[in-house]
């Protein structure tokens, strides 16, 4: 086969096409990202105007991509090759001499993707760039011209000479020994360019298409050796790239076999772990991610409460103004004004108060601090504050427990006995009074003063710190005026006495193991021995 | 069967019924190896084909002379042949598919189908591993057996199979009429080409003078892959082709086939198409009965795996809306409220919503599948596929016949 023939195909511009759908979507998402940015930045007036002119210009490019492709597709392309070059009805004489350069590609169908087609873009010597695409609505009937032309171009601008690329494929015309000149009619209309069509001889012809008049049965049974031959050299070279082809395929199964062996024995080992071992064998497989945090935990606690520890200690002093011979081994502390989440899981309980912890220290401790009481082996803090209780300039804080007494805690009964925490805020000794008579907090003041009066007594502590303000002097009048003040109600503060600590930290209680102290609410165990935290409590 | 009303062409619909008569040329068969027995029956009317373990052996072992006239009752698979069901000789011997045995097996499948259903419900409702997996294995069966039977009853009430079997009663009535016109098809022409290569392109064009089909499995247990190999003698050379025996031909009714087979017997002209670069015959033409066959394997771009990708977008673009939906009218039915405007507008909503999320997540993972399919294929890209496509579609349209080819894989 040395030409292919008169090509005939349909052409098209898949690549403007193409072109007009990245300017469509690429258009829509720049518009997206830059016109809020515009309406934020301009007024209303010069916003609109640049939306405006901005959504104008990306219909209009994308108008221009597709009209152009649009006008493009369908047009019908005849080519024919020459010695030099070939000829095509759209784009006329095409010398190779020309061709600076040229890439091909492969389009594809948006949907159907075996509707696929070399494309060719030649870059000739005047700027032109010449685009070759198959319009894929004629992909069954071109598809022969067009792959024919494609291949046949490209061969020769690889510097194939026409002889060299006898073995290219031929047109759909000349694949069924029909000649050029068959088809007149489809000449192209400006078949300027010289070429020079070699009709097709092909090469195994049947004998009713075989010019054999002029041969003699000699010539005749040469041809039919000749032939036989290539039939039988050609099948045999196929024959043996196809047993090869075979040996390969099943290559590949015996491949492919094991890696099904592996993953069809890994499998159920997987579930057979999954489902039965909860031990070794599965945390070092699939380790729980709470098995770090297991140890992780306490530790982090420890590091936070460390931390915590020196800071409360910088804060300087506590008062406590409470029982002088009680042996509840009382003690203010000073604890952050913190509330962390509690989900009743003890480890991830442990990791949120140390981050809690964490997170006030790094944050300035802006929330606070709040004053609390040790007491027996449990610490009883203040109420939480959603506002942060920071001192304020000029403003003192009382902070006032009611504890029951250990024996009422004990009975069959606890929870008719609260545990009562109120604080008092005031700028002049002189209006604790009132501050008091106007507190009305988880119980009213004549029924604490009530209770107060009972038996057995409840443990009575009024604390502060330094941290909010308060000197020795400033407690002793604050005291004096409260003691004045509960006189007045009839509560007996005679066995009552100030004590000074030097700092809010919590101490290791000696009677961490004393029975009968039980934590609820605000209340936890402060022994070093227990260190599960409980809502708004920090160790 | 004499009737005033001009024949009709046969329909161009795929699935399509037909009746026609026409004088039979060539009667061949290709059994496959522990699978099923295909018959080609070549006339000129066209191609047509059928499984012959439907029909009864004695009666197909007598044969059909050369250029006998039948009457044959078929429907019309994709690429312009047809599947045969059911066939009439001019001495009064009829082909066709023994009737069903059975005919009150999917009634009574259909009526039993609850049983299992409320065996499951009836069982104690404490938890234990040995009532659960019972409750599950009742309900499987249960569904297996409505899925089974309503497809037999589909089958049963399929249109074409009706029309198919009255065709049938009518000829043996005496009633059939008018018959369709048969096409005049011209016998496909060879390829001009020399047998060798042709840039890149491998051709060899010859009788096939043996051809053996073996069902293969390689592997064992879950991890065999078993497929159809096709051993051919041509030219004096031993070529060989692959196909997935994993079709559902054998399986399901004959009258929902559409595709026709893989059809090769020894004395087919046929025109072997392969790549020089990997020496698989990717491309076989069978000038005996016009059809074109072709494989795209190892190609960037095959049906199968379009189908496969567009099938699972199209799951997903229809399922989470579904759910979508099914959620919303569940939440209408519990409250006891027929939906009001608002709800129609929260409906539309949130379909809307759903398939904004699904096209988002398809196109981010199509384009992450295309670069990755592009990565991977531009190395392969030395398979090309369309120069045998182009032989495949224009050898078709040179015979007058439809630019169809048949993919195997």
């Amino acid at each position: 086969m040395t030409s292919p023939g008169l090509l005939t195909y349909h052409h098209d511009r898949a690549d403007l096409r193409g072109m007009s759908v990245l300017t469509f979507v690429g258009g829509l998402v720049l518009l997206a990202i830059a016109l809020p940015i515009v309406h934020n930045k301009a007024s209303g007036l010069t916003a609109l105007g640049v939306a405006g002119v901005a959504v104008a210009a990306w219909l209009l490019s994308w108008g221009i991509c597709g009209y152009r492709a649009r006008a493009a597709r369908g047009r019908e392309d005849v080519v024919r090759f020459g010695d030099a070059g070939f000829e095509s009805r759209l784009f006329g004489p095409i010398a190779f001499s020309d061709v600076r350069s040229y890439s091909t590609g492969r389009d594809a169908h948006l949907f159907y993707w075996e509707v696929s087609a070399p494309s060719l873009t030649l870059r000739l010597a005047d700027g032109r760039r010449l685009r070759f695409h198959l319009d894929a609505r004629h992909y069954r009937q071109d598809l022969q011209d067009y792959v024919a032309f494609i291949d046949t171009a490209c061969a020769r601008l690889r510097g194939e000479n026409p002889a060299a690329t006898a073995g290219t494929l031929p047109g759909a015309a000349a694949l069924f020994g029909e000649t050029v000149s068959a088809a007149p009619t489809e000449r192209p209309d400006r078949a300027s360019y010289s070429t020079r069509v070699t009709p097709p001889k092909p090469a195994d012809s049947s004998p009713d298409t075989t010019p054999h008049k002029h041969r003699n049965r000699g010539a005749t049974a040469r041809d039919e050796s000749t032939r036989g031959d290539r039939r039988a050299s050609a099948a045999s070279t196929m024959s043996r790239a196809n047993r090869s082809a075979d040996r390969r395929f099943r290559e590949q199964m015996v491949r492919h076999r094991k890696w099904a062996v592996l993953a069809i024995v890994l499998l159920p080992l997987s579930y057979s772990i999954r489902a039965c071992d909860s031990g070794p064998i599965k945390s070092m497989i699939a380790p729980s991610p709470f098995e770090d945090m297991k140890e992780y935990a306490p530790k982090a606690l420890e590091r936070s409460t460390s931390l915590l520890q020196h800071a409360v200690a910088e804060q300087g002093p506590v008062y406590m103004w409470g029982p002088a011979d009680d042996d509840r081994q009382l003690k203010p502390l000073l604890a952050p004004n913190v509330n962390a989440r509690q989900i009743g899981i003890d480890m991830l309980d442990t990791m949120n108060t140390a981050g809690s912890i964490r997170d006030f220290l790094m944050g300035g401790e802006a929330e606070g601090y709040r004053m609390g009481l040790q007491h027996d082996d449990t610490a009883t803090l203040s109420s939480y504050s959603q506002i942060s209780l920071r001192p304020v300039d000029g403003e003192r804080t009382l902070s006032f427990f009611l504890l029951p007494a250990p024996e009422a805690s004990n009975s069959e009964r606890p929870s008719k006995l609260p545990q009562v925490h109120w604080r008092i805020r005031y700028r002049q000794v002189a209006d604790i009074p009132d501050k008091l008579d106007a507190f009305n907090g988880q119980l009213p003041m004549p029924i604490i003063t009530r209770w107060l009066k009972m038996t057995p007594r409840p443990s009575l502590v009024v604390t502060a710190s330094r941290y909010q303000g308060m000197t020795d002097d400033e407690f002793q009048a604050a005291i004096e005026a409260v003691t004045r003040d509960f006189q007045r109600r009839g509560i007996d503060t005679d066995d009552f006495e100030i004590q000074r600590f030097e700092n809010g930290t919590v101490t290791n209680a000696q009677a961490a193991d004393r029975p009968g102290s039980q934590a609820s609410g605000n209340t936890a165990k402060t022994g070093a021995a227990d260190r599960r935290p409980e809502p708004d409590v920090v160790q | 069967m004499s009737s005033s009303k001009p024949a009709q062409p046969i329909p161009e619909r795929t699935g399509a019924v037909f009746f026609v008569r026409v004088a039979c040329r060539e009667l061949k068969q290709m059994s496959i190896d522990n699978g099923m027995s295909i018959g080609r029956l070549c006339t000129d009317g066209g191609v047509f084909f059928f499984d012959r373990d439907r029909f009864d052996n004695t009666t197909l072992g007598r044969g059909l002379r050369d250029n006998e006239q039948v009457t044959i009752g078929a429907h019309r698979l994709a690429d312009g042949s047809a599947w045969l069901h059911w066939l009439a000789r001019s001495n009064g011997d009829i082909w066709a598919p023994e009737a069903d045995r059975r005919p009150w097996l999917v009634p009574l499948a259909l009526l039993l189908s609850p049983l299992p259903v409320f065996a499951a419900l009836a069982l104690p409702t404490a938890v234990n591993i040995f009532v659960v997996l019972l409750q599950i294995a009742l309900c499987s069966v249960a569904g297996f057996t409505v899925l089974w039977a309503v497809y037999r009853l589909v089958v049963q009430l399929h249109p074409g199979r009706r029309k198919v079997a009255g065709g049938l009663q009518a000829f043996r009535a005496g009633e059939l009429a008018p018959l369709h016109e048969p096409p005049a098809l011209r016998s496909p022409d060879k390829l001009q080409l020399a047998d060798g290569l042709h840039g890149g392109l491998g051709v060899l064009q010859d009788t096939l003078t043996g051809v053996a089909v073996a069902f293969r499995t390689y592997g064992s247990g879950r991890t065999s892959y078993s497929v159809h190999e096709y051993r051919l003698a041509c030219a004096g050379e031993l070529f060989s082709l692959r196909t997935g025996a994993w079709e559902l031909r054998r399986f399901i009714d004959p009258i929902l086939i559409r595709r026709a087979p893989l059809f090769l017997a020894a004395g087919d002209h046929v025109s072997l198409l392969s790549l020089v670069v990997d020496g698989e015959v990717r491309g076989l033409l069978n000038g005996n009965d016009g059809l074109a066959h072709v494989t795209y394997k190892g190609t960037g771009n095959t049906p199968i795996a379009r189908r496969f990708v567009l099938g699972i977008a199209a799951f997903f673009m229809v399922v989470l809306p579904a759910m979508g939906i099914s959620f919303e009218i569940y939440d209408w039915y519990a409250r006891g409220v027929g939906p009001d405007y608002w709800d129609w507008v929260g409906l539309l909503r949130l379909n809307v919503g759903m398939l904004l999320i699904v096209t988002l997540i398809l196109s981010g993972l199509g384009l992450i599948g295309a670069l990755v399919h592009y990565v991977y294929m531009r190395r392969r890209t030395d398979r090309p596929i369309e120069k045998i496509l182009g032989i495949a579609f224009a050898w078709r349209q040179r015979a007058g016949r439809s630019p169809v080819i048949n993919e195997f894989s």
